[in-house]
């Protein structure tokens, strides 16, 4: 008997990237977990854990949708408009996490969930801008037209994030300095919990590169379907 | 605020953060094996 041979539709690579991400992460919240309380903030320091691991990949994921849309608007490969397009909504998925968490730790440390001040604001102003980015993604209809205006949107995003890291220091408010601090090369973290920070972050960030191949593959697979539906 | 009014925010946030892991990778892999099936 003959049967039609499937492509796979989870590639390997992939299944290795999800599964060591899982293994990761169990390992990140076990150390999370385990780590000594915050002198000044308490156990409320576990929401640091997986609260800085999301904002660092929100940016990370902004970034590499600003790399595919240079990358497309040079080669005018559609791919790379689906890779872009596949960034830039886990970056904001991530972006809408780091809120949620960072309103979480707020409340309790500040007594307000949101406040207007410099970092908070300008985060705002970053989710609203990747929110408007899909926006347009979804009011052009011409596919060429639709990646040209994307790419320039997403080149254009990437300006917020400077801003948004550099204004705990260009604008002194309540929000606190970054936990690590990368201008400086300098933390101000116990070892025990710096190491918790750094294997939950190096989770998200497998989390997020097996993301983009499995929304870019999505992507792919609906693409060609509505070539196939057009013809 | 004690540790147990802290529990609330704390359980909050590794939800969501849960929910978004494997959330998304689930989302993901059942869009993927619905678009693979109608090919």
């Amino acid at each position: 008997m003959n049967h039609a041979v499937k492509p796979a539709l989870l590639d390997r690579a992939s299944t290795y990237l999800l599964a060591l991400a899982v293994v990761v992460f169990a390992v990140g919240q076990y150390l999370a977990f385990k780590a000594p309380p915050d002198a000044q903030q308490g156990y409320l320091v576990r929401i640091l854990y997986v609260h800085v691991g999301a904002a660092w990949v929100a940016y990370l994921a902004f970034f590499v949708a600003m790399l595919f849309a240079v990358l497309y608007l040079w080669k005018q490969h559609p791919a790379y408009d689906r890779l872009s397009a596949a960034s830039a909504e886990i970056g904001l998925v991530f972006m809408l996490l780091t809120l949620f968490g960072g309103m979480m730790w707020a409340r309790p440390t500040w007594g307000i969930f949101w406040t207007w001040e410099p970092r908070l604001t300008t985060s705002a102003i970053l989710t609203a801008f990747y929110v408007g980015y899909f926006l347009l993604r979804h009011a052009i209809e011409d596919p060429e037209f639709r990646a040209k205006a994307a790419a320039a949107a997403a080149i254009l995003g990437v300006v917020n994030i400077p801003i948004n890291y550099m204004s705990v220091y260009w604008w002194r408010s309540i929000h606190q300095t970054a936990t690590v601090d990368l201008i400086n090369r300098k933390t101000h973290m116990d070892p025990e919990m710096l190491v918790a920070m750094l294997v939950n972050l190096l989770a998200i960030n497998l989390f997020f590169v097996a993301f983009v191949r499995l929304k870019g593959r999505l992507a792919a697979l609906e693409a060609a379907r509505e070539e196939r539906y057009e013809q | 605020m004690s540790s147990e009014g802290l529990g609330v925010y704390i359980t909050a946030v590794y939800v969501a953060t849960y929910a978004v892991v494997f959330g998304y990778s689930a989302y993901l892999l059942w869009r993927l094996r619905r678009i693979g099936g109608e090919a």
